[in-house]
């Protein structure tokens, strides 16, 4: 009788069990790659994407002179210098847009309401996500550097850069994560896709200088650069990189602090604006609807 | 309103065949896509954005570049114009090869496919039809502004309205041969899901190979490469817009002419296209794969 | 409060938009005891599901308060969302991971209801058992049936084995077969494990069978609060018949006013047409007698069955609650399908 099996194990069974938020958040990591593996065809696009967008710059720097990259403190290839920034690409989208697209897609798939009806606070799943795509960045890290050293690229690896790299790409990340809070929110509020993301992934790809040194813009534009976290970040990993110095070098530590200070101001502001929204989404009942 | 009154508009229906009915139901197709795009109105800001800081980027990354190696490569200087025509034909490749598969899968999986079959009168040819245009829709909007932008940057690109005449008789053939590859790649794909896979793929590939940012010559140094270029037919594609718009080449150049047989090489894709898609079709109803995941 | 498992006081939810505002939820006062199974019937867009949902902590009241298990909806959300197991069956199933397996979506949302894995495996696996679902546990959602998603997300909702359920219609989209099955399962929750349940929907017979107590919700306002019993001997004074009648359009007001004229007749309800006959519906004093006398009155017209039938959910409301109910349009606000 399988009514009466549940219904003792239901009575025997205690109802104030605890899980750790670690396990959760882990949970909500597996979770993301689960169904992130179900999308195949989008993660082999992205790698070849990826892959072949090296080539190309590859080749591009054939006909680059590097004196403007030299000029900036970046060595004297371009191929070093655009590597750099395709490696880490994807921890700069993962920062500004996994919030957003955990928000989007529990919208979707309608597993918002189910979720925030668990006494689990919504976060766990933001940090699950969150880890998910620095997982899947790391990646992309893992294949392109060897790549682009496999094609004659001179930048330096060892123990100290690599770690060196970890802690920036970690810093670039938490610089990076308030915007990328802020832009959850307005998914919250507008239901569409994720514009904001899309728009700030672009703007900070041509102002933080992915692809040329932020020398040559105009001062004006220059600016607007040097108001972004990410042209820190960049600045600070490629230095390292190409000229294997450590975060003990004057011009890294200068570039973490600037990212340290952003994270500072950053988080409590858009902390608040996103509870606002939350918290409004929730008084016009619109929390579910896609 | 009673049920006579129901009857009665029905009476008004007048019964619609051949080409008037085909390019109506296209034009449904195409207008009820275009509805879709325009509800999420942040798309078109989106991709202006796109737009704009892609040739942006390029624009810059045209200050690095040596102009004496674009010269012995035998272009213009003018590595924006280079950079910007490349961009701006790359546009039409997503939409031509990948997004009819692509939009199938949407509308298998919200189970439209199968309404869709189920009034289907023509094979899906008038729905793929207006697709196709509503592709070329999106994508000729992104080209013309890409080649805008170009200009405003500076780009050199030609003013004489003859020779656009011609760039854009190469845009339309190579539209027409993509396009075929993408109706073959549909048909294909409602039975073997797996081809999406490899369609996106397929983009990246000629894409990379199509030289849209660097000089196709500097593959020389890898000549293997160089001939997997060659035979894709994007690559021929680029290579004609470019030399037309950015050299004036008309298309009585050897150089020119060369490139336009090889590209029309593919013409007969455009006839195998349709019957493959056909024949895929078919098969799919009769092993009932319509509505499968 | 404390006493209650669920009270609500002049709880109220207004939605505003654009040019609209809908009084969903309009000064609702409930008070639904420990072990009680409570239903709450009302038509569509009566607001049942936005009062369940304020319940739940995803949406916050205008006006008003109320407790859960004693505790503030308010101010101790965390707490409530601790007691509670709440489910919708209105989306249809949306509300769960359609790319993750049945199997990995209940250990997953298990785990954000607090429970470890070990023991969320042994309830999942009797739970999946008794519903028929173990065959079905490692392929994807996306593979399921409508039915098999509902009692996946029942199964959610009961996974924490929380002592108060809040379920929102879960026997719309399951079969007669399961959802019997599921009611007296539900049924068997309160009485030997003293769970309180609160069940809406919008089929009376449902809820007269199940509950306790039925309180019936219509345009936000409750509008009659009694146990079943007193439900059906409202609905019983009610006696309906049902005439089935060929005839042609033109003739068919001829029969009406035929009818209106009857004294055993008290009242048409309705009439409508179908494939190839009138069905007019009327209330009568008392059926015995006023069924041979209708067959009377339209011996000259071709009449198919005159008999008793059961008063509509509409026809009972009125009766009850002497409301007319108003079919609101349904559900405008929202959009889309999956995919
Ligand atoms: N997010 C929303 N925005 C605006 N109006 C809403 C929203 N949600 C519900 N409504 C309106 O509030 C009213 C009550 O809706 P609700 O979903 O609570 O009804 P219900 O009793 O659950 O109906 P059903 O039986 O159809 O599920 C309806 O008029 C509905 O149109
Ligand atoms: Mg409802």
């Amino acid at each position: 009788m399988t009514v009466d099996e549940i219904l003792t194990l239901f009575k025997e069974s205690p109802t104030d069990t605890k899980v750790s938020n670690v396990r959760k958040v882990i949970a909500a990591m597996l979770r993301r790659a689960k169904i992130r593996f179900n999308y195949k065809t989008w993660m082999i696009f992205d790698f070849a994407n990826t892959l072949f967008m090296v080539f190309t710059y590859f080749l591009l720097s054939f006909i680059i002179l590097p004196e403007d990259i030299a000029k900036a403190g970046y060595g004297y290839s371009y191929f070093d210098f655009a590597l750099v920034g395709i490696a880490i690409s994807h921890f700069i989208t993962a920062s500004l847009r996994s919030l957003a697209l955990t928000i989007r897609l529990e919208q979707f798939y309608g597993t918002l309401e189910s979720v925030l009806s668990t006494p689990t606070d919504f976060v766990i799943l933001f940090m699950g996500d969150l880890l998910y795509y620095f997982f899947y960045s790391l990646i992309f890290l893992i294949i392109i550097l060897p790549t682009g050293i496999i094609l004659g690229s001179k930048i330096v690896i060892n123990i100290w850069t690599v770690l060196t790299m970890l802690t920036l790409i970690t810093l670039l990340v938490i610089a990076n994560l308030p915007i990328g809070i802020l832009s959850a929110g307005m998914v919250l509020k507008f239901k569409q896709g994720d514009p904001i993301g899309w728009a700030l992934t672009w703007i900070n790809q041509f102002f933080g200088g992915t692809f040329f040194p932020i020398i040559i813009l105009p001062s004006f534009l220059r600016f607007m650069s040097l108001g972004l976290p990410l042209t820190y970040s960049l600045d600070a990993i490629r230095y390292s990189l190409i000229w294997g110095v450590t975060l003990l070098h004057e011009r890294i530590l200068y570039d973490s602090i600037v990212l340290i200070i952003y994270a500072l101001i950053g988080y409590p502001i858009a902390i608040k604006i996103f509870r606002y929204i939350y918290n409004s989404a929730r008084k016009e009942g619109k929390i579910g609807i896609y | 309103m009673s049920f006579e009154e129901f009857k009665e508009t029905l009476a008004d229906e007048e019964k619609i065949h051949g080409l008037y009915g085909f390019l109506r139901k296209a034009w449904a197709s195409w207008f009820y896509q275009m509805k879709i795009y325009v509800s999420y109105r942040m798309n078109l800001a989106l991709d202006i954005i796109d737009i704009v800081l892609s040739a942006l980027i390029y624009y810059y990354v045209g200050f690095l570049v040596s102009t004496d190696d674009l010269v012995k490569l035998g272009y213009t200087p003018d590595y924006v114009a280079f950079a910007l025509s490349g961009i701006a034909l790359s546009r039409y490749l997503w939409t031509t090869i990948a997004r009819l598969a692509h939009k199938m899968r949407h509308e298998i999986s919200a189970g439209t496919f199968e309404s869709l079959a189920a009034i289907d009168s023509d094979n899906f040819k008038s729905w793929i039809t207006g697709q196709v245009f509503y592709g070329s829709t999106w994508s000729s909007s992104t080209f013309i502004l890409t080649i805008l932008v170009g200009y405003m940057l500076g780009a050199k690109f030609t003013r004489n309205p003859f020779v656009w005449v011609q760039a854009i008789f190469i845009v339309i053939l190579v539209i027409a041969i993509h396009a075929a590859i993408g109706v073959m790649a549909a048909g294909m794909y409602i039975i073997h899901k797996q081809l999406e896979t490899l369609l996106v793929l397929m983009i990246s590939v000629m894409e990379f190979f199509g030289g849209v940012i660097y000089p196709l010559a500097i593959l020389w140094n890898y000549p293997i490469l160089y001939y997997i270029a060659l035979l894709m037919p994007f690559t021929h594609g680029l290579e004609l817009f470019r030399r037309t718009i950015i050299d004036e080449k008309p298309l009585t150049d050897p150089k020119i002419l060369t490139h336009l047989g090889a590209l029309c090489a593919f013409a007969p894709l455009i006839y195998i296209g349709l019957r493959v898609y056909e024949y895929y079709l078919m098969k799919a109803k009769r092993l009932g794969l319509l509505s499968s995941y | 409060m404390v006493d209650y498992a669920i009270a609500s006081e002049n709880l109220t939810k207004i939605y505003r938009g654009k040019g609209f505002s809908v009084t969903a939820v309009d000064h609702v006062n409930l008070k639904i005891k420990r072990g009680e199974f409570y239903g709450l019937l009302g038509p569509n867009g009566a607001g049942k599901t936005t009062f369940t949902k304020m319940l739940a902590t995803l949406l916050i009241p205008d006006e008003g308060e109320a407790w859960v298990d004693g505790y503030s909806i308010l101010k101790e959300p965390v707490e409530v969302r601790k007691r509670i197991g709440w489910m919708m069956g209105e989306t249809g199933g949306r509300a769960l991971y359609w790319r993750l397996s049945g199997y990995d979506n209940l250990v997953f949302f298990g785990m954000l209801q607090n429970v470890p894995k070990d023991i969320a495996e042994k309830r999942i696996r009797v739970l999946l058992k008794f519903l028929e679902l173990e065959d079905a546990a490692d392929k994807l959602v996306l593979e399921y049936s409508t039915g098999m998603r509902i009692k996946l997300m029942l199964i959610r909702a009961l996974l924490h084995n929380p002592d108060i359920l809040i379920l929102d219609e879960p026997t719309l989209g399951l079969d007669v077969e399961s959802a019997i099955k599921v009611r007296n399962f539900l049924r068997r929750l309160t009485d030997e494990l003293g769970k309180t349940i609160l069940f809406t929907s919008h089929n009376m017979y449902e809820v007269e069978q199940l509950c306790d107590r039925i309180a019936i919700i219509n345009k936000g306002k409750i509008i009659f609060e009694g146990t079943p019993r007193e439900i059906r001997e409202k609905v019983e004074e009610l006696k309906v018949v049902e005439i089935d009648v060929i005839s042609s359009d033109s003739e068919i007001n001829d029969i009406l006013r035929k009818l209106e004229a009857a004294s055993v007749v008290k009242k048409i309800l309705s009439y409508e047409r179908t494939k190839n006959y009138y069905k007019i519906r009327v209330t009568v004093e008392d059926h015995y007698v006023a069924i041979p006398e209708i067959a009377r009155i339209l011996k000259d017209n071709k009449v198919e069955s005159i008999s008793r039938s059961l008063p509509t959910l509409e026809e009972a409301f009125l009766k009850i609650a002497g409301v007319k109910i108003e079919e609101t349009s349904r559900r405008i606000w929202r959009r889309g399908g999956h995919g």
